[in-house]
């Protein structure tokens, strides 16, 4: 009787812990815009580990990475100014893909965070595991494994400084999160994010929305891997890279570069990883198809495959 | 305890960590007996390359290795032929003084080294057809064909056991695809990303891997 209770009461607080946890993930990224921070970090993927400076502004839109590490034929002091307002929220993911869940507090950096674990419910996708300070929503230690609980790509704050002033902004009821059915079944989200995207975002006009197909140009991208979802495709971008078709299923995205006839493009049939970031090349069509996201390779051969070419 | 443990305990060893990676690794070696154990057997495999002495080893460890041993599956090793009587004095001196399994533990190494983190498959693969065949996806659409056959990634299950002959290292990509792919990069990490901190660290690392 005592286990029954006991088990009705886990089933029954297991939807608010999964709201909790996702409540701290859509803060963690309104605070990554809204913070005063600066601090070192190390970051490993794959096999290499390597640690960064990184300082960022509250209002600024760029945030500033500098690698304090390299080997000797690399700049040691490579600055790369980042943008954080290309930076798309996260969309409902409704538990649809993952599982979310509270772990334990755990100290990092000197602060005291709270680890929430993204758990991926097939073999599409990874585990994603968050130390979030819940005073501040900041991110101080991150990881993505595989299924065998492999470690591919860490995050880890070795010191940090934030400024509690500008964290002491009501930044948690700005939190963001996108009904993801949204982008399935109409454009607006798309238009959306063209307003404050540098790069030319598909309109309603260029992308022909039926009701079961979705279509983009000449292709068709109705028959995604479960949980996959069109969240944005540009056409033209800033760098002059081909049109991008931008999936996501909440938690991670796989780009589609579409490189037509002509266009220089990269060799077919090519595969590579570097930590949890897998890179697909297949010719089709006359085009060379380039995919690439933080999803297991057979992912992105799921997606490939799903593609058509529509006249 | 995974690999990556075991190649910080390594680095940790050659000195090569830094203090904080340090104190995290001491910090565990506390903490985990089975850590413990490898730290012990490689500081004792360090030792022995270095001094060239007879080191004799705890029980535990040979204990340990026997173990090991026992598990591994068993190698089905074709017999080496002999070369033939009508072969020169001289050819046979050269496979004497340089026997097989040298060259095989040092193309291997040479193989390890090429390869690196990245990794491309350009031929068919049954088993990674055999996954592909569990994916879901829309049972009306055709798939295309798949003509290479990925293999992957160092860091993916999925790919690996992937046949090592097919695998090119990226020094081999022509200079158009690596440029290619480097801006691509950048621009999936620029436009797709959905966490702020790790693509912005993700976006410097990756333009020193090109």
């Amino acid at each position: 009787m005592k286990w029954g209770i006991v088990l009705a009461g886990a089933v029954i607080m297991t939807p608010a812990f999964a709201n909790d946890a996702l409540q701290l993930l859509a803060r963690m990224q309104t605070s990554l815009r809204s913070l005063n921070y600066s601090g070192q970090l190390a970051y490993s993927q794959g096999t290499d580990l390597a640690t960064y400076r990184i300082t960022h502004q509250a209002g600024e839109e760029q945030d500033s990475v500098v690698r304090l590490d390299a080997s000797e034929s690399t700049q040691v002091d490579k600055t790369e100014s980042f943008s954080l307002s290309r930076f798309d929220p996260l969309y409902a993911a409704k538990e649809e893909n993952y599982s979310f869940d509270f772990g334990s507090d755990m100290r990092v950096a000197g602060q005291t965070c709270k680890v929430v674990v993204a758990r991926p419910k097939d073999k599409l996708r990874y585990l994603h595991r968050y130390c979030i300070n819940p005073d501040t929503g900041m991110l101080l230690k991150y990881s993505m494994m595989d299924r065998d609980q492999r470690v591919l790509e860490q995050l880890v704050f070795t010191q940090l400084s934030v400024d509690v002033d500008t964290a002491a902004s009501p930044i948690a009821d700005t939190a963001t999160m996108v009904e993801a059915a949204a982008f399935n079944t109409a454009p607006a989200p798309i238009a959306r994010m063209a307003a404050r995207e540098p790069a030319k975002v598909n309109t309603p006009d260029n992308a022909k929305l039926g009701n079961t197909k979705l279509v983009f140009g000449h292709w068709d991208v109705s028959a995604l891997p479960a949980g996959f979802k069109v969240v944005k495709v540009i056409s033209e971008t800033e760098e002059k890279a081909a049109p991008q078709i931008i999936l996501s299923d909440g938690m991670t995205s796989v780009s589609i570069f579409i490189s037509p006839n002509g266009a220089p493009k990269v060799e077919d049939n090519i595969t590579m990883a570097s930590g949890a970031t897998h890179i697909l090349s297949h010719d089709m069509a006359g085009h060379s198809l380039t995919f690439v996201g933080e999803v297991p390779l057979a992912t992105l051969q799921a997606i490939q495959k799903g593609l058509r070419y529509v006249d | 305890m995974n690999t990556s443990k075991h190649e910080f305990l390594s680095a940790l060893l050659d000195d090569e960590v830094g203090s904080f990676e340090q104190r995290r690794l001491l910090d565990e070696l506390k903490q985990d007996h089975e850590l413990g154990q490898a730290f012990s057997r490689y500081a004792l495999i360090g030792e022995a390359m270095r001094s060239k002495k007879t080191i004799v080893a705890k029980r535990s460890l040979l204990d340990g290795i026997h173990a090991e041993l026992y598990d591994e599956p068993a190698l089905k090793v074709e017999p080496i032929k002999l070369p033939a009587a009508k072969e020169s004095a001289a050819a046979r001196a050269a496979v004497k003084r340089a026997p097989i399994w040298r060259y095989a533990m040092a193309a291997s190494a040479v193989l390890a080294l090429v390869g690196g983190i990245w990794v491309i498959q350009q031929q068919n693969n049954a088993q990674q057809q055999a996954t592909l065949a569990q994916v879901p996806a829309t049972p009306t659409v055709k798939p295309a064909v798949i003509k290479g056959e990925p293999q992957p990634a160092l860091a993916a299950s999925t790919v690996r056991e992937s046949n090592k002959d097919q695998q090119i290292a990226n020094n081999r990509l022509d200079p158009q695809t690596r440029e290619m792919i480097k801006m691509y990069m950048a621009q999936h990490v620029k436009y797709a990303s959905t966490t702020a901190i790790v693509p912005s660290v993700r976006a410097v690392s990756n333009s020193d891997d090109y």
